[in-house]
């Protein structure tokens, strides 16, 4: 049980284990002693491996308090909220929804009707959009970080790679190499060749989105691939220029497909 | 042996008082030749004057089989500095790039890691022989950009490989026949500048011949334009001409 402003929160199980720390589910209670809800606590807990002469327990944490401060810029119904953080303890934390599961067991499951893909991938590329309007750049995105929540609903997590567009970082003295050496950076499968060599912009997310799609098996719906192929274009100037341009591609598919 | 005709060069902090962090090797006689180099700490992380200092004088110190093997220079030099941030562990970080050449009467030895750049004169001009470890230079190579979409990016100074403990060696290594570097009268010249130099250079890479055809009127020419328009970095130039 740990006290926290008003609420009170007791953990009640581990939901995923890292080399980052853990994702906890918690009750969270007010002072009163009224339950509140069940929400999920995600606490930064670097493993030894992982610190070192390079990147030390206050960069990891910098790089946590980061990930909550971008995150709670985003006020979005397609973005994971944060609603209590503690950032100046020893192992920080966050809580935030608790989700029911993640894009990647949907697909797996087989379960997902065309007409639902199509309205997860509108609310995903909101949410994207969303992120570029307020200059931050997701560079993770893939289906184990979208999450459904209850009502259909799902959100953008996992902003450890979040970047800001306007910070002189992205010129940093091989930063991306030794962020690389050091603590590795996105998945592979959705990166753009840009990426994989240290530049981002919006347009790498976009090739992200591009992948997003392809796995969502879409195929037969007319225009899908030509979205996914423009989105996954080798060079960025062949993508689409913003996520904005993707929502006005897929609303075009979309009355296609009423008509 | 080779005769040492002519050389000039500057190493300059971007602003009076301020510490340069660029560190050059004069044209020094070693074997049947000579040694010129330039070192350009990186400026993100402590220790950057200091590692461009001792990568440039290890560099001098090596004998002449050892400096015509990068693989043996660099990793000696590499491991100076693995040494010395063991000790000052507040430049455990720091890092510096390296561009040296060595030149006898047979051939041109380049040797380079980062994107400090060394220029061979050609006619009126300069020829850039080394490629920029960088990364806008990685993305131009796989073809991902075009120099012009590049122009309106950041991370135009992003290294890809610099001599540090942390990072693998990546280097680039030449070796040009001197016949084939002659330019007028049997004559050699090389110009290595750090990216302070270099990025006023190919502003407007141009000098009257009489000035390009001697290394001393060069860096005079070169050292006032930058000093003219202001410094946006230490800059730096070992320019030199040699005869067989």
């Amino acid at each position: 049980m740990e006290l926290r402003g008003n609420y009170i929160i007791k953990p009640v199980g581990v939901i995923g284990n890292g080399a980052f720390g853990r994702v906890e589910k918690v009750d969270i209670f007010n002072t009163a002693g009224f339950f509140s809800g069940s929400y999920a606590r995600k606490v930064l807990a670097v493993d030894a491996r992982l610190i070192g002469e390079l990147v030390s327990l206050e960069d990891w944490k910098e790089r946590f308090e980061r990930e909550v401060r971008y995150q709670a810029r985003c006020t979005h119904s397609n973005i994971v909220p944060i609603y209590i953080h503690h950032l100046k303890t020893e192992n920080p934390w966050f809580v935030m929804d608790l989700a029911e599961t993640d894009l990647r067991k949907e697909i797996w499951s087989g379960l997902l009707s065309d007409d639902d893909k199509l309205i997860i991938l509108k609310k995903l590329l909101v949410g994207v959009n969303h992120m570029h309007e307020k200059n931050l750049l997701h560079r993770d995105l893939k289906p184990e970080n979208i999450l459904k929540f209850p009502g259909e609903n799902y959100k953008i997590s996992d902003f450890g790679l979040v970047k800001n567009t306007d910070t002189a970082a992205q010129s940093a003295f091989l930063s991306h190499v030794l962020a690389e050496k050091e603590i590795g950076m996105g998945t592979p499968d959705y990166m753009a060749p840009e990426a994989k060599k240290g530049k981002y912009t919006p347009r790498t997310d976009v090739y992200a989105l591009g992948v997003i799609i392809n796995e969502l098996n879409l195929s037969h719906v007319k225009g899908i691939d030509e979205m996914e192929e423009k989105a996954t274009s080798y060079r960025p100037a062949g993508r689409y220029e913003s996520v904005q341009q993707m929502l006005d591609k897929l609303a075009s598919i979309l009355t296609r497909r009423k008509s | 042996m080779i005769t040492l005709l002519n050389c000039g060069a500057f190493s300059c902090s971007k602003e009076d008082g301020r510490e340069n962090q660029d560190s050059v090797l004069l044209p020094q006689s070693k074997g049947n030749g000579y040694i010129l180099a330039v070192a350009d700490g990186v400026g993100s992380y402590e220790g950057a004057k200091e590692i461009a200092d001792l990568a440039v004088y290890n560099l001098s110190r090596l004998v002449v089989d050892d400096v015509l093997d990068p693989n043996v220079a660099l990793s000696q030099i590499k491991k100076s500095i693995t040494d010395y941030v063991k000790i000052n562990t507040h430049h455990v970080k720091a890092a510096t790039t390296l561009s040296y050449c060595y030149v006898d009467a047979d051939n041109l030895h380049i040797v380079h890691v980062g994107d400090t750049r060394i220029y061979l004169k050609v006619g009126d001009k300069l020829k850039l022989l080394t490629k920029d470890h960088t990364q806008h230079q990685e993305l131009m190579d796989e073809k991902i950009y075009t120099k012009k979409e590049l122009s309106s990016l950041d991370g135009k100074n992003t290294l890809t490989s610099a001599i540090s403990k942390w990072l693998d060696l990546k280097f680039q290594h030449l070796v040009i026949p001197f016949e084939e570097a002659m330019d007028n009268h049997d004559e050699v010249s090389l110009f290595i500048m750090s990216d302070g130099a270099h990025s006023f250079w190919e502003k407007r890479p141009r000098l009257s011949i009489n000035t390009i055809s001697s290394p001393s009127g060069f860096s005079s020419s070169l050292m006032r334009r930058i000093l003219r328009v202001g410094a946006d970095d230490d800059f730096s130039l070992v320019a030199a001409k040699f005869k067989r």
